[in-house]
C-alpha cells in the first residue's frame, strides 16, 4: 500500500473531521434560543410581550407555537410563546445554551424532559458465546467508550443543522416559532401497529438518578442557572407511547422530581403516560402533528395558563 | 454489514492491512474467504450456513457435470444444480407468498382454513449469489466454462465479500481469470495469485468507493423522505406532484443502488479485481432496450443470456415468440425483486415496453437511421420519451398497495394540470428537490465527461485529495443521523 495515497485520504478525513466538529459545536454553542439565526439577534428585544421558550427533545416538538400564541392573542395574555426543541436535546445538551438562553431574557422557561434521558446502559461484561453469536454486539462493545464522546459532539441530525447554518447564510434571520427547517404535519399510526412493532428490552436499561449521572447534574445546572437569574420554571415529563424503562423506575423518576419541586420549588407536571390511550401518535417515542392531535399543545396551553396565573400571585 | 457503517470501514481498513503485510498466497486466500464468510455471518447470523450450502453444492455439481461421461448423467447433475439453487432460493423467498396467494383462492371457494405463513428471514443476498452460482453450472453445462479446480478457488469468486449482498452479479468466466496468476498478457496459470495493492488499483478504489457513499448518503438518503412523503399516501395527490414523486424514486434508487455498486467495484478493485459495471448513465437511454444495457446490467444480462436467448433461440424470426419471451424474461427479472404482485406488475410493465420497441423496429428497420432520429432534437425526444416511460414503471417498483398504484399511474398518465398542493410540496422539500437538480447537472456531466471516478484518479494527489474531502465533507454536513439500509438488500 502507498503510505502516501493513505495518508492523502487520512488528510482529507481530517480537515472534514475539524470542519464538520467546529461547525456543529459553533452551532450547538451560539444558536440563538429564539432561533432567529446562528448568531445573536436583537430583533426579539422589541417584541414588548413576555417570553415563553418550551425546551425539550423532538418528544416536544410537536408542541404548535402558533396554536399557543394565537391564544393567548385572543385572551390577552400578555406572552408570546417560543418552542425551542431540539432534536436528541437532554440536559446534558442544553446546559451549552442555557447561557444564550438566559441572556434573551425569557419570563418563563417551560423544560420538557424525556424519562429515557436518565437511563444508563450498564456495561456488562461481553461473554464469549455472545461474540460468537452477535459479533456485531462485540463490536460495539469494543467502540463504545471511543464513540460516546463522539456521538456527544454530534446532534442527531448533522443534516438539519447544517440547513440551518446554509439558511442563516443565504436568507439572514427568519423568524419563526419552530426550530426545525419545516413544521411538517405527520400522520398518526395505529397504536397495535406501534406496540407490535416495538421491541421492548429495557433489561439493561435502567435508570440512574444519582449525582453521578452527567444528565442530573446538568439538569440541576439548568434549574439553578434559571433560578439566580429569576426565570420562572415549570418542568414536565414528556409523553410517550412507550417508555423503555420499567415501571417502577418510572415512579422513582417521578418522585426524584417531586423533591427536585420542592427542593427548588417550581411546579412540575406528569404527562409521560398521559396519552398512551389516544390514537395521536405518530411513533412510539412522538405525538403526531395534525388537527386530531392538539390535545397535547391544548394541555400546553393550560399548564402555561394555569402557571401564569400561580406566577402572578 | 452495511457499507456505510464505520463496521465496514473498520472491517476492510483492516483487511487490507493483513493483506499488504503478509504476502503469503494461501494465507491471502483463505482469510479472504474467512473473512467474506464472516462479513455475511456479522449481518446474517447463522443463515451463512446457505451460502456454505451453495458454494458446496454448485462446486461439486459442476464438477460432476464437466466429468460426465453421458449425456443423461449431466442432464441429471445439472438438474440437482437447478434444484438446489431454485429450491433454497424459492423456498426462502417466494414460500410465503405462494401461500398467502393459495389462501387468497382459498377465501374465494369459501374455504374455511387457512395455511399459517413461514414468517422465513429472508438471507441476505441470496438472490445474488444464488444466481452467480447457477450461471456457473449452466456454463459449464454449456460447454464454455471449465470448472473451478479447487474447492478454494470456488468459494473464493462466490464468497468474494464486496459484491455478495447486493452484486454486482458475477460470472466466474470473467472473475476466475483473475482470480489466477497472470503468465502473460493473455494467459493465466492454475494457480491463484499473490494479493499485492497496487497504487493505481488504491487509487482509483478509494476514489470509486467515496463516489459510492457520496451517492448513497449524500442524494439517496436525503432524497428518500420526499418518495416518502408522496408515494406513502398518493390518493388525492396532483400529477405534477407524483411527477416528482417518480423522478425523486428513479433518483434515489439510482443513487442507492449503483452507490452501493461503486462501493463493491472499488472496494474489489483495491483487492485487484475488476468487477464490471453495474450501471451507465441509465438516465439517458434513448430507448427500452438501451435503457437494459446501462441499468443493472449485470442482472440484465443473466436474465438476457440464460433466459431469454434460449427462449428465442429456436425462432427468432417468430413476433409471437419475441414478445412472448420478452414478457416473460421481465417477468422473471421482477420476481427476482421479491415475492409480491408490484415488482411482477413492473418486470411486466418493463416486458411489454421492451417488446412493443423491438417489434416496431422489426417492423420499421430504418427508422432509426431517419434523419430526425439522428438529429439532436431527435435524440433528446427519444431520451425524454423512454425515460418517461421508464420513470412510470418506478410507481410499480415502490408501490404494493394496488389502489395507489393504479391511482398514481393515471395520474402520471392523464395530467390534470393542477399546481397548488405541487407548490405546497416543492416549498416542504427545499432540500430533496435542490438535490435533484444537482444530481442531474451531475448525472450530464458524468454522462458529457465519461468515466468520471477514472479521471478524479488520474489527478495529482493534492487535486484528488481536495475532491475526496469535497465528498466527505458533503456526506458528512448532510448525513441524516443513522446509516440507511441499501435498498436492494432487501432483494
Amino acid at each position: 500500500m502507498n503510505f502516501k495515497l493513505l495518508l492523502s485520504v487520512f488528510v482529507a478525513i481530517t480537515f472534514t473531521g475539524i470542519i464538520f466538529s467546529t461547525s456543529m459545536s459553533f452551532y450547538i454553542n451560539s444558536y440563538d434560543p429564539d432561533w432567529y439565526g446562528l448568531l445573536s439577534n436583537n430583533s426579539l428585544d422589541s417584541t414588548p410581550k413576555e417570553k415563553i421558550f418550551l425546551l425539550g427533545s423532538s418528544t416536544v416538538y410537536s408542541v404548535n407555537s402558533t396554536f399557543v400564541n394565537n391564544y393567548f392573542a385572543k385572551n390577552d395574555v400578555n406572552y408570546e410563546f417560543f418552542n425551542l426543541a431540539d432534536m436528541s436535546d437532554s440536559p446534558k445538551k442544553r446546559i451549552h445554551s442555557i447561557s444564550n438562553i438566559i441572556s434573551n431574557n425569557p419570563a418563563i422557561v417551560i423544560y420538557g424532559i424525556d424519562v429515557g434521558d436518565f437511563r444508563t446502559e450498564t456495561k456488562n461484561e461481553i461473554s464469549l458465546e455472545e461474540i460468537v453469536i452477535h459479533p456485531k454486539n462485540f463490536f460495539l462493545y469494543q467502540f463504545e467508550d471511543f464513540m460516546e464522546p463522539i456521538r456527544d459532539k454530534i446532534p442527531g441530525s448533522p443534516k438539519d443543522r447544517s440547513l440551518s447554518t446554509l439558511k442563516y447564510f443565504l436568507f439572514g434571520p427568519q423568524p419563526h416559532h419552530h426550530p426545525f427547517i419545516n413544521f411538517y404535519e405527520t400522520s398518526v399510526t395505529p397504536t397495535h401497529e406501534l406496540k407490535l412493532n416495538f421491541n421492548d428490552n429495557f433489561e439493561s436499561k435502567k435508570l440512574d438518578l444519582s449525582d453521578e449521572n452527567e444528565e442530573i447534574v446538568s439538569l440541576k445546572e439548568i434549574i439553578n442557572e434559571l433560578k439566580k437569574n429569576n426565570i420562572k420554571l415549570i418542568l414536565f415529563t414528556a409523553p410517550k407511547l412507550i417508555q423503555e424503562v420499567s415501571d417502577s423506575d418510572i415512579q422513582f423518576f417521578e418522585k426524584t422530581l417531586l423533591t427536585y419541586s420542592n427542593e427548588y420549588n417550581f411546579p412540575v407536571y406528569f404527562l409521560h403516560d398521559k396519552y398512551v390511550e389516544l390514537e395521536i401518535w405518530r411513533d412510539s417515542q412522538h405525538v403526531a402533528i395534525n388537527n386530531d392531535t392538539q390535545i397535547y399543545t391544548k394541555n400546553m396551553t393550560e399548564i402555561l395558563l394555569k402557571e401564569i396565573k400561580n406566577f402572578a400571585i | 454489514m452495511l457499507f456505510n457503517s464505520l463496521d465496514f470501514l473498520v472491517f476492510f481498513f483492516v483487511i487490507l492491512c493483513i493483506i499488504s503485510f503478509f504476502k503469503f498466497r494461501r494465507f491471502q486466500h483463505l482469510f479472504l474467504i474467512f473473512s467474506s464468510l464472516f462479513f455475511l455471518y456479522y449481518t446474517d447470523n447463522y443463515l451463512v450456513t446457505l451460502l456454505i450450502f451453495t458454494i458446496l453444492l454448485h462446486f461439486y455439481v459442476g464438477r460432476e457435470i464437466y466429468n460426465s461421461q453421458t449425456i443423461i448423467r449431466k442432464k441429471i447433475f445439472f438438474v440437482i444444480g437447478l434444484i438446489g439453487s431454485i429450491g433454497v432460493l424459492g423456498f426462502f423467498k417466494y414460500t410465503d407468498f405462494v401461500i398467502s396467494q393459495l389462501n387468497v383462492f382459498g377465501t374465494i371457494i369459501d374455504l374455511n382454513s387457512e395455511i399459517p405463513l413461514l414468517n422465513l428471514a429472508l438471507p441476505i443476498g441470496i438472490s445474488f449469489y444464488t444466481f452467480q452460482s447457477m450461471s456457473y453450472i449452466i456454463d459449464i453445462y454449456r460447454g464454455s466454462l471449465k470448472p473451478s479446480k479447487t474447492l478454494k478457488e470456488y468459494a473464493f469468486f462466490v464468497a468474494f465479500f464486496p459484491p455478495l449482498v447486493a452484486g454486482p452479479i458475477l460470472r466466474a468466466s470473467e472473475f476466475l481469470p483473475q482470480l489466477r496468476e497472470k503468465i502473460s498478457q493473455n494467459e493465466v496459470s492454475q494457480k491463484l495469485k499473490l494479493f499485492v495493492i497496487t497504487n493505481t488499483n488504491l487509487k482509483f478504489g478509494i476514489t470509486l468507493m467515496s463516489i459510492g457513499f457520496f451517492k448513497k448518503m449524500f442524494f439517496s438518503d436525503n432524497i428518500g423522505p420526499i418518495v416518502n412523503n408522496i408515494f406513502s399516501n398518493p390518493l388525492g395527490l396532483e400529477s405534477f406532484s407524483i411527477m416528482i414523486g417518480t423522478i425523486a424514486f428513479g433518483i434515489q434508487l439510482y443513487c442507492d443502488f449503483s452507490g452501493y455498486s461503486d462501493i463493491a467495484i472499488g472496494a474489489a478493485a483495491i483487492l485487484g479485481f475488476k468487477i464490471p459495471l453495474n450501471f451507465n448513465k441509465p438516465f439517458f437511454a434513448s430507448s427500452p432496450s438501451d435503457f437494459w444495457t446501462r441499468w443493472h446490467i449485470s442482472l440484465s444480462t443473466w436474465v438476457r443470456d440464460y433466459l431469454y436467448y434460449p427462449l428465442v433461440f429456436k425462432n427468432r424470426k417468430s413476433e409471437g415468440l419475441v414478445f412472448i419471451s420478452l414478457i416473460i424474461s421481465m417477468l422473471l427479472m421482477g420476481i427476482w425483486h421479491g415475492a409480491s404482485w408490484n415488482f411482477l406488475i413492473w418486470g411486466g410493465i418493463h416486458g411489454l415496453f421492451l417488446a412493443c420497441y423491438t417489434i416496431l423496429r422489426k417492423k420499421f428497420p430504418t427508422a432509426s437511421s431517419n434523419k430526425f432520429f439522428k438529429s439532436k432534437i431527435g435524440k433528446i425526444s427519444s431520451i425524454l420519451v423512454t425515460q418517461y416511460l421508464i420513470f412510470f414503471t418506478f410507481i410499480a417498483f415502490w408501490m404494493k398497495d394496488f389502489d395507489h398504484m393504479v391511482y398514481a399511474m393515471k395520474k402520471y398518465v392523464l395530467l390534470d394540470f393542477s399546481t397548488v398542493g405541487t407548490i405546497e410540496i416543492i416549498r416542504d422539500n427545499e432540500l430533496p428537490i435542490l438535490l435533484m437538480i444537482l444530481f442531474m447537472i451531475l448525472h450530464f456531466i458524468s454522462y458529457k465527461k465519461g468515466n468520471i471516478a477514472e479521471r478524479i484518479s488520474k489527478l495529482k494527489i493534492h487535486y484528488w485529495t481536495s475532491i475526496l474531502f469535497v465528498f466527505f465533507l458533503s456526506i458528512a454536513t448532510f448525513y441524516v443521523g443513522s446509516a440507511r439500509e441499501f435498498i436492494y438488500f432487501q432483494f
